[in-house]
This record gives structure tokens, C-alpha cells and sequence, in this order.
């Protein structure tokens, strides 16, 4: 991949990168035909965000790594990369730097060395070069559409800022209540918290303050904010309005942006599901079941239904569904794992308490995936930190399964026993 | 018990909520006490090493609030006395500080959640004439009969001088630097209009003096008192008021008295001096 940015662009890029930082630890670099784009996924896979550079953005753009040596079409290939973000981050940390020296820009994927090539021609006859490593990877894809959302609502991401202005910085959540002609803000307190100890806040914004205003099914949806912010810091410096999709409690909602045909951006948030009662819980565990298994097996990547409140039996919005490398003739890819589902383990314990729904992503694990017994016992469940912050953790665990397995005899009894 | 006021003059706006800041940087919790003409906001310093050193202010409701109406605890008892935690507050208000462009703030006691709250209603312009509302629950705990001896008004301060401060931010930024040298400081008042404070260590000794001050009273010639910078530090961070005039009142070794007067509010901030031993 090569590409050619002037210094607006560079600044964009910047601040996309900024943004991007506050949200995950890992950049994901994707090349495509028609353009470059920049993703991350947060710790705790409850947001993952997007930025799409579309070609008109750079001033040049070739999205294959050739051979710079001996030129042969064979080997050609498109590098998709990983990198710590704070590594990229270092070269484009100052934009105010950026913008009083930066003349271009040009990245580079080289197919020889494995390296991120970054070049800024800066005034005086400057050029800086920057090196950076890279770990060669399976993307980390979400797959949704931006239709079919009920919900949605677009004003200006100044508006935004100015209505969250109104919560404490410290606020973690906040809960968007949802009506025919209004929305309710809301910070939203643990449950292990007293309520009536805690300082509440409500902002109410008219339908008439939203340049689009279209609420289908009045519902209730709670996030976190600091993701929110990252896509705020983004979109007010440029000025561009923001537009937001929701569908109900536990349910990711969508935010984009857009700047003409330049560039465009999509964050992808997870929301606390609401409690749920045993019953459906359950149904919706096998349904998920059902799922893995089938993802399990196939070569190809199934699409998953997110986790859900009712056991339907449509496919989710948001399925996230792991990408396949660019080009089999890629030599130096290690072999292809089989798509390998990690979910949250929702409703382990049938308590009627919110928890935050992970995105389900799918990341290909060159582990097998481990069965775990799922005990019946409640677990107990965490004192002090927040239920959401403490699901985060469980996600990291590997799926566990929750049907009973016929068991295989390997070796029969030799003797029977009475 | 009831208690509602509404503020709509952006200039008390932003000069109650001043008050607030200054109120809830200093202490874990803070009393308001409501009367009828008054509010009036109480803070008292738990640590110490002497008597607790007392924040006082009081504030015109007549200025402050173009509605007023409250409903103490019975007719003989008038007041209301409620008690809140300052970090609550303190939090909100870097919220509230946004409804420097309000239309209007409407302070309550509502019972929310069954449980008393301080609600702040703020109704912020927004856009082209449109108007949202923001509302912030704080909760509160009413501080029963038997207690309210314990926040009564201080006496009138007779000093041995009293003199008009110095600007404060001038004097915020010295003690600053002063207190990394030693805690305790020695502020010594006379009656020609000199301020000094001194800072003692092993290897050196600071004074700062400060003159051509304008003498309010005089008992005696000079005055002087030993107390601790590092409060003093604390409370000059945090206030952000612009009062018209700042009085201190010195009664030797017992007391340093700031007193912010301003047409709509008095602040009263209580140092008592440090007997070192």
C-alpha cells in the first residue's frame, strides 16, 4: 500500500488517529480498492470504530504492495496490519506541530520489510522518516448495515458536546431515553449503588433541536460515554454533523459521520442490556449455541446474531464476522483459523441486573476453543466495581459451552459392575 | 418544609454559583440554612489542629432569587437547615457552570427516590429559541432541630486591627510559594497599613510585607497571629469571587478574620491562630 496526503488531509488523518487512540490499544490498517481504512476495537470489544478514507482524499493511493526490487505481479499483495496504537500515535501526536511544517505525508506498506513507512516533507527541505513495526494479522471486522435501524437522529456535533457538557466528566453511562418528540439524558447509576445517594441528572433535548429527528419505537439505551467523547473530540474539531442510530436496550447503536466523498466514519457502540427473566435468557443462550456450533465447523464465516433480549430468529444488525485475508497467495500469512465466536457470557446468573453487551466480535484465535463446565451456581457476583467494568473481564474468557455433550465412550468397562 | 427560588439574572447566576465553588472545594460537607430573607451556607473543617476554622456566608435572597418562597420546619422554627456532601456538588457544578448562559435556574427541595433532594432546574437556551431543560438531583439530609444550635451565627468579630487585604490574587499566588517553606506563618498587622506575613525554616526566614493598607480599625498598634498557610492556601484557591472589598481582621494570637463584603453576600472566613508550643 502507498499512499500521498497533503497537509489538510494529514491533519484529518491526525485527528482520526487521535480519536481512534482514545478508544482501543491496536490500530488495524486495512487497504481497499477504494480507499484506506483505520480501525480499532476497545479493550473490552464494546466499540469499535472505523474511518474510511475514500480515494479523493489522498493525493495518491495504490492499495497493493509491490515488489520494489524485482517487479513481479505474482507477489503482489495488500498488507493488512496491526499496530500498538501508541507507536502511530507518537508520529502524529502534535497537530499543531503537524500543521505548521507538514508539508506531505506519504505511508507506505512496503512488501520487503516489515515495516509501516511514514515520510512527512516538511518546510525547509525537511524529511522525517518513520519506521514502524507491525504485526501481520486477521482483521477484525463488524459487519452492519446502516439500514433498518428504527431510531435515528442526526444534528451537529457541537450539539452533542454542549448537551453532555451538562454531565460530570466523571459520568461513565449515560442512559438515552427515547419518545415521539424528545429525548431523555440520563447518567446512569450501578445498581449496587443507592440511588438516592447519588447526584442524578436528566437533560431533555426537543425534537426540534435535531437537524433529523426520526424516533420510531420509544425505548431506553445506555452507554458509555468516554467512547462518545473520542467521536465528539473528532467531529467537533471538523465540524461535521453526527448522526445516530438506535435500536433498543441492548442493542449496539451507530454513530457516523461524513465529509462529502472524502471520508467517512462509523463507531460502533455496545448498550447495557436490561434485565432479563430467566426464561429468556435461556432460550437465548441456545440459540446462540446453535450458532457456534455451526461457526465452529463451517470454513466459512457464518454470521451471528448478537446476543439478544427475545430469542428471534431474524439475523441481527450488527453481525461481526471475521474477515478473511486479502490474498491466498500471501505466503507469509499463517494458515486461516476457523472463526472462533466469543461471546459474553450473558445471564450466567439469572439476577435481573443490566449488563453491558459486548459486540460479539470474532477474532481468529489459533487456540482450539477450551470447554469450560458452566456451574449452575451463581457466580458471586462483583462487590465493588461496576457490573459493566466487571463484564468487560469476563469477555475475555473464552465461549462457554452450555449444553450437555453426549458423551463418547472411548474405553468400555472391562468388567461390569453391579 | 418546603423551598423554592428561582434566579434569573445571569450576573447572580454566575455569582451564586461562585459561592457554591468556593463553599464546596473546602470541607466534606456543607450546611444551607433557609430563612426567610437569607441563605446561608455553612462550612466547618473537620481536621484540625486547633478549633476547626468556619466558613460563613450569607446571601440575600431579595438579590439573588427573583422568586422566593420557603416553609420551615414550623411556624416558631422558620428554617431549614440541610446538610449535603461537598463533593457532590462540587461535581455538579462543573456542570452547572454551563448555565452561565441560562434563562433561568430554579432551586427546589424535592423528596426523590423517597429520599430529600436539592433539585436544580436550568433552563438553557438552546439553538433559535428553543429551551432545554436540565435538571440535577442532590441529595441532601435534614439536619434535625436538636443540631441547629451548632450553626449558629458567629459573633461580630471585635479585632484588634483590621485592615482592607491586599489584591488577593497577589496574595494567593506569595502564600502559594510560601507554604512549600513552612506550614506555619506568622501574619503581623499594624496600625500604619502594614501587612506582613513571615515563613520560618532552620536555614531561612521569608517575609512578605505589604503596605499602604487601609486601616479600618484600630484597638491597638499592631497585632499579630501564627496560623496555617497551607488552609489559607486551600480556601484563596478555590474562591472566585470578585468581592468589592476584602476586610481582615486580626485579634492577636487567637484569630485571622477575612470578611468578603459585597452588596448581596457577606463570606466569613474564620483562621483561628495556632499557639506553637
Amino acid at each position: 500500500m502507498k499512499c500521498l496526503l497533503d497537509a489538510t488531509s494529514v491533519k484529518v488523518l491526525a485527528r482520526a488517529i487521535h480519536s481512534l487512540a482514545k478508544i482501543g490499544d491496536e490500530l488495524h490498517i486495512s487497504p481497499m480498492e477504494n480507499g484506506l481504512t483505520l480501525k480499532t476495537v476497545n479493550a473490552s470489544k464494546s466499540a469499535y470504530s472505523a474511518f474510511n478514507f475514500h480515494l479523493p482524499f489522498f493525493l495518491d493511493y495504490t492499495h497493493i504492495s509491490e515488489n520494489t526490487v524485482h517487479a513481479d505481479p505474482e507477489e503482489d499483495t495488500v498488507i493488512k496490519c496491526k499496530l500498538p496504537m501508541k507507536s502511530i500515535l507518537s508520529v502524529f501526536r502534535s497537530i499543531g506541530s503537524l500543521e505548521k511544517s507538514v508539508e506531505t505525508c506519504k505511508i507506505m506498506l512496503p512488501l520487503l520489510e516489515a515495516l509501516l513507512i511514514i515520510e512527512f516533507r516538511c518546510k525547509h527541505g525537511i524529511v522525517k522518516y518513520f519506521n514502524l513495526r507491525y504485526f501481520e494479522c486477521e482483521s477484525v471486522e463488524a459487519e452492519f448495515s446502516k439500514e433498518g435501524y428504527p431510531s435515528k437522529f442526526s444534528c451537529s456535533s457541537r450539539f452533542y458536546s454542549e448537551t453532555l457538557q451538562s454531565f460530570h466528566s466523571s459520568t461513565q453511562e449515560v442512559t438515552w431515553s427515547l419518545a415521539m418528540d424528545q429525548v431523555h439524558l440520563s447518567n446512569h447509576i450501578d445498581d449496587e449503588i443507592d440511588p438516592s445517594k447519588c447526584v442524578r441528572t436528566e437533560v431533555t433535548l426537543v425534537k426540534d433541536e435535531f437537524i433529523e429527528f426520526n424516533v420510531a419505537l420509544c425505548t431506553q439505551v445506555t452507554f458509555c460515554l468516554k467512547e462518545l467523547r473520542a467521536i465528539l473530540a473528532f467531529a467537533e474539531a471538523l465540524k461535521l454533523d453526527l448522526d445516530c442510530r438506535m435500536e433498543g436496550a441492548g442493542q449496539p447503536v451507530l454513530f457516523s459521520l461524513q465529509k462529502d466523498d472524502l471520508y467517512s466514519a462509523d463507531f460502533l457502540l455496545a448498550t447495557l442490556t436490561p434485565a432479563l427473566d430467566t426464561t429468556a435468557s435461556i432460550s437465548s443462550r441456545t440459540a446462540k449455541h446453535e450458532m457456534s456450533v455451526q461457526g465452529n465447523t463451517s470454513n466459512h464465516p457464518s454470521p451471528v446474531p448478537t446476543l439478544r433480549n427475545k430469542s428471534d430468529s431474524r439475523t441481527s444488525r450488527a453481525n461481526l464476522v471475521d474477515s478473511r485475508n486479502g490474498s491466498r497467495a500471501n505466503t507469509t500469512h499463517t494458515r486461516l483459523h476457523t472463526p472462533l465466536i466469543r461471546q459474553t457470557p450473558v445471564n450466567d446468573t439469572p439476577d435481573r441486573t443490566p449488563r453491558l453487551n459486548s459486540l460479539s466480535l470474532i477474532e481468529a484465535h489459533p487456540f482450539p476453543d477450551m470447554e469450560v463446565d458452566l456451574e449452575p451456581e451463581i457466580q458471586p457476583p462483583p462487590n465493588k466495581r461496576a457490573r459493566a467494568r466487571y463484564i468487560f473481564q469476563n469477555c475475555l474468557k473464552l465461549t462457554q459451552e452450555y449444553r450437555d455433550r453426549p458423551t463418547e465412550v472411548f474405553a468400555p468397562d472391562s468388567e461390569e459392575d453391579e | 418544609m418546603k423551598f423554592r427560588g428561582k434566579m434569573i439574572d445571569p450576573n447572580c447566576i454566575k455569582q451564586f454559583i461562585g459561592i457554591l465553588g468556593c463553599m464546596t472545594k473546602l470541607g466534606k460537607s456543607c450546611i444551607l440554612r433557609i430563612t426567610t430573607t437569607d441563605l446561608y451556607f455553612i462550612v466547618r473543617e473537620s481536621q484540625t489542629i486547633s478549633t476547626s476554622p468556619l466558613i460563613w456566608c450569607t446571601l440575600d435572597e431579595g438579590h439573588f432569587f427573583s422568586e422566593f418562597g420557603m416553609e420551615g420546619l414550623s411556624t416558631v422554627d422558620n428554617e431549614i437547615y440541610l446538610e449535603f456532601v461537598a463533593e457532590n456538588v462540587a461535581r455538579t457544578l462543573t456542570a452547572l457552570k454551563v448555565s452561565g448562559t441560562a434563562k433561568s435556574v430554579k432551586i427546589k427541595l424535592t423528596k426523590k427516590l423517597s429520599s430529600p433532594c436539592l433539585t436544580f432546574e436550568i433552563d438553557l437556551p438552546s439553538g433559535s429559541n428553543h429551551s432545554r431543560l436540565v435538571v440535577h438531583d442532590i441529595p441532601v439530609n435534614l439536619v434535625p432541630r436538636r443540631l441547629w444550635n451548632d450553626y449558629v451565627e458567629p459573633e461580630v468579630v471585635d479585632p484588634d486591627i483590621s485592615v482592607h487585604m491586599p489584591q488577593l490574587r497577589l496574595m494567593k499566588s506569595i502564600i502559594e510559594r510560601m507554604k512549600n517553606l513552612a506550614n506555619m506563618a506568622t501574619l503581623h498587622v499594624t496600625s500604619e497599613g502594614l501587612l506582613t506575613l513571615t515563613v520560618e525554616t532552620e536555614a531561612v526566614s521569608v517575609t512578605s510585607h505589604f503596605d499602604n493598607l487601609h486601616v479600618e480599625k484600630q484597638k491597638e498598634d499592631e497585632a499579630s497571629v501564627t496560623i496555617e498557610l497551607k488552609r489559607l492556601s486551600n480556601f484563596l484557591a478555590h474562591e472566585q469571587l470578585n468581592p468589592q472589598k476584602v476586610v481582615c481582621d486580626v485579634l492577636q494570637s487567637k484569630l485571622m478574620h477575612l470578611n468578603f463584603l459585597s452588596d448581596s453576600y457577606s463570606l466569613q472566613y474564620f483562621l483561628p491562630g495556632i499557639n506553637d508550643q
